[in-house]
């Protein structure tokens, strides 16, 4: 059940990205709000309404947002954090993902009671040192909940930005695509000396 | 009314209208690859036609670029959500749903999968139609010769050729079949991908050729060439440059003023008379309510999977086991194709993303080889596999891999300077890979789902370990500064729905007649991906095509004979 095929998720990464069975649920639901969703993150995009968080509280979405810091960190490059990639997690959660966000909400949770018990004090993850925060994610990268967390912060890295995530395509010029209607050959790097023959 | 309904209204095609009791010459079910074909060949000979398509008519206008709502939401009707469709490996399991893929994905929309479909367009090859001979035959398949020849066929792949629209060059690939005319349009313009694969492939001393694609490279009969947007692989192209039914056989069909392409009209039954004759289709329209279009003709264009499903459905006293099933071959003998897939980074930018999928091809493991100790053939490419969101998901292959951090962002980062080496392979006939009613669960609109078993059989994995093995040969040869494979499994998830009705002159043993006449009901026919015999190598729709306009002439023939 592991092959990609035509660019679609293989089961593996599915479950890589979800964790067994939240993620399956999350995925086999119906998004019956996705419609609007993408309406309102349009016009966030378009600067007609400002990001706002419609699930998360700010605290909630400050945590979501330090974790996508991790998952995609920022360098002299953008990482998930100027993609906006909470803003595509907050969005999902409040519409198509509706169903399962106080599923999420419940796994934001339990991450904070893990890190206050491994680290008497500390109530969220941006407290730690780098070093400290990586190895902790390490000993919690095999839950649904960040699991979960990493698929939507890859979508809301790399998706369109008409779903409130990858602001101005920060995510697709951080990888080096940008997406136009036409494009005109040489192509690339090894194809400048090929045209000009029949083709 | 509504806005969607205008908007339908405007968008229904040009064509005639029928209203359900004329009993029109044929009605054809499905408007996908083959469909459209036949739907464009019968109007054009004079007869009159109306085209059942349970999708809606999608239009350029419709088409994005946009990964998330085409696999996330299924924007083209494919969601496996409602469809139901359930997956099991042997038949002693009991199948269950994939929610997040359908195990037979295929394009609920007028045109079907030709347009959404990457357009790669290889003909078979002589040896396909004849490997029950020429190889013999394979423990626990049924490789059989297919009823025609190569030469049969090889003037309707020129009319796809032609008037559907293929680019390519003439005379590149060494191992050509015999060609009656030159590629109406040169090939598109090779990419890096390509670049690298030729250099590849020459120093393995292999021979890469410019990819025969559905493409226009140049204005081509009324549409424009291609914009090398990149976005054809499980897209609508924007710019009406990749030939799908949709912007070539269908407008053709309704401009002749006989053919009635119908949306949203998802068949759910074939009627059939005392006297075991069809007389026509029941449908669901967009409200779900029920009607019946009489015919002269059926033809089923379903695709392999949904063909034998209506066949299925459509079980009677007379057709206990399935309508046209007397040769208990409904819905076995189903093929995938093997998929081998081997990423490889280069040190400059290639930016795949540009342009159509593929540009190079080589097919110098296309035969079968007893040498290898194992019956099986394919063919190579080159090509973009992922587009971003993908590429973040999966596309470094290995669960080792980094998969977050910064280490997880340079493999991201190295985007640009990738490509795939992509093999595609045979699937042999095994009569339990198949499509059956899943006794259990039904789609949202009240029928048994598709339920699909499926195994490869031992050879299939073994040519596409060795196809794998050769691709790295390729990406290495290439002077690839990272190479990485994807784990060849078993497959469970296919776009090629092949051999479920498969043609034959034995009633005993298949299910249609070289002409596509059901052996059983003498008006009903099947021309779609279930009438292969076997599966070639992967990009299976030009000799779908092929055979739809065959199909079409000998359909006319018969039923100006007064012969149907
Ligand atoms: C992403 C992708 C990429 C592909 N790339 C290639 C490629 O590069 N090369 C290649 O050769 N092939 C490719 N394919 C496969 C190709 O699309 C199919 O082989 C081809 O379209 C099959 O043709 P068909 O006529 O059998 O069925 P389809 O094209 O699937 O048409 C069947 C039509 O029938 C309709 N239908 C089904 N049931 C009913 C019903 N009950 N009532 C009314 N209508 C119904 C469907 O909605 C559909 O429109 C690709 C497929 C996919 C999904
Ligand atoms: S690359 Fe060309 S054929 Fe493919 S979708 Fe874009 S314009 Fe159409």
């Amino acid at each position: 059940m592991e092959e990609p095929l035509f660019g679609l998720p293989s089961r593996r990464d599915f479950l890589r990205a979800s964790g067994g069975a939240v993620g399956w649920t999350v995925l086999a639901a119906r998004f019956p709000g996705a419609a609007q969703a993408s309406q309102k993150a349009r016009r966030i995009a378009a600067g007609e309404l400002p990001p706002a968080l419609g699930f998360l509280s700010p605290s909630e979405a400050a945590e979501v947002e330090a974790l996508s810091a991790f998952i995609i960190p920022t360098d002299d490059t953008p990482g998930a954090v100027e993609a906006g990639a909470v803003y595509f997690i907050d969005g999902a959660l409040t519409e198509f993902m509706q169903p399962w966000a106080e599923t999420f909400r419940d796994g934001l949770i339990e991450f904070g009671e893990d890190l206050t018990k491994t680290h008497t004090g500390v109530t969220s993850i941006s407290e730690l040192a780098e070093a400290d925060a990586v190895a902790f994610l390490r000993t919690v990268e095999d839950t649904s909940f960040f699991r979960l967390c990493w698929m939507l912060t890859v979508w809301g890295t790399l998706a369109d930005p008409a779903y409130g995530g990858n602001r101005d395509g920060a995510g697709w010029s951080m990888i080096g695509f940008e997406d136009r209607h036409a494009w005109h050959p040489p192509f690339g790097h090894y194809d400048a000396d090929a045209h000009g023959g029949d083709e | 009314m509504k806005r969607r309904d205008l908007l339908r209204l405007g968008r229904a095609g040009a064509g005639k209208r029928y209203r359900d009791r004329d009993e029109v010459d044929f009605v054809i079910v499905g408007s996908g690859a083959a469909g459209g074909v036949l739907a464009r060949e019968l109007a054009q000979a004079g007869f009159s036609v109306v085209v059942l398509e349970q999708g809606p008519r999608l239009t350029e206008a419709d088409f994005t670029h946009d990964e998330y709502s085409r696999w996330v939401q299924w924007s083209m009707g494919d969601d496996p959500r409602d469809n139901g469709q359930t997956f099991r490996r042997t038949e002693s399991e009991r199948a269950s749903v994939n929610p997040v893929a359908p195990p037979a994905i295929y394009a609920r929309t007028v045109g079907g999968s030709s347009v959404h479909f990457t357009a790669n367009f290889w003909r078979f090859h002589p040896s396909d139609f004849a490997e029950g001979t020429l190889w013999g035959s394979v423990p626990g398949a049924d490789l059989v010769d297919w009823p025609i020849t190569y030469d049969e066929l090889e003037p309707y792949y020129t009319k796809v050729d032609w008037e559907v629209g293929v680019s390519g060059r003439a005379g590149a690939n060494p191992y050509e079949p015999r060609r009656s005319r030159p590629y109406p349009m040169p090939p598109l313009p090779v990419k890096s991908s390509g670049v690298l694969f030729e250099k590849g492939c020459r120093e393995m001393g292999w021979t890469a050729f410019p990819a025969p694609m559905a493409i226009t490279s140049q204005p081509y009969r009324g549409r424009a060439g291609c914009v090398h947007c990149g976005f054809c692989m499980g897209f609508g192209c924007e710019m009406r440059a990749k030939s799908s039914t949709l912007v070539t056989m269908i407008p053709e069909a309704e401009s002749t003023g006989r053919c009635e392409v119908r949306p949203e009209s998802r068949v759910v039954g074939v009627e059939l008379d005392r006297a075991g004759r069809t007389t026509g289709v029941r449908y669901l329209d967009a409200s779900r309510t029920e009607h019946l279009q009489r015919g002269k003709a059926v033809i089923l264009s379903a695709n392999g999977a949904e063909t034998p499903r209506l066949l299925f459905l459509s079980e009677s006293n007379q057709f206990p086991n399935g309508l046209a099933n007397s040769s208990g071959a409904v819905g076995r003998y189903l093929m995938f194709n093997g998929q081998t897939l081997v990423g490889a980074s280069f040190e400059h930018e290639l930016n795949e993303f540009k342009s159509v999928q593929v540009t190079r091809v080589m097919h110098d493991f296309y035969e079968a080889d007893p040498e290898r100790g194992f019956y099986g053939g394919g063919g190579i490419d080159a090509r973009i596999f992922y587009h971003p969101m993908f590429w973040g998901m999966e596309g470094f292959g290995s669960r080792d891999d980094p998969w977050w951090g910064s280490d997880y962002k340079k493999l991201l980062r190295e985007y640009p300077r990738s490509m795939y080496v992509n093999g595609h392979t045979t699937s042999l006939p095994v009569a339990t890979n198949s499509i059956t009613l899943d006794p259990r669960v039904r789609d949202t609109w009240g029928y048994p789902a598709i339920r699909v078993t499926y195994r490869d059989h031992p050879d299939d994995m073994s040519m596409m370990r060795f196809l794998q093995d050769r691709s790295v040969e390729i990406a290495e040869a290439a002077g690839a500064k990272r190479v990485w494979r994807h784990p060849v499994v078993e497959a469970s998830i296919t776009a090629h729905l092949l051999g479920t009705c498969r043609m034959g002159t034995d009633p005993a043993t298949s299910v249609i007649d070289p002409d596509h006449r059901t052996h059983d009901v003498p008006n009903l026919f099947i021309c779609d991906g279930s009438s292969l015999v076997t599966s070639g190598r992967g990009q299976p729709t030009m000799t779908i095509m092929a055979l739809a306009f065959r199909a079409a002439e000998r359909i006319g023939e018969r039923a100006r004979r007064g012969e149907i």
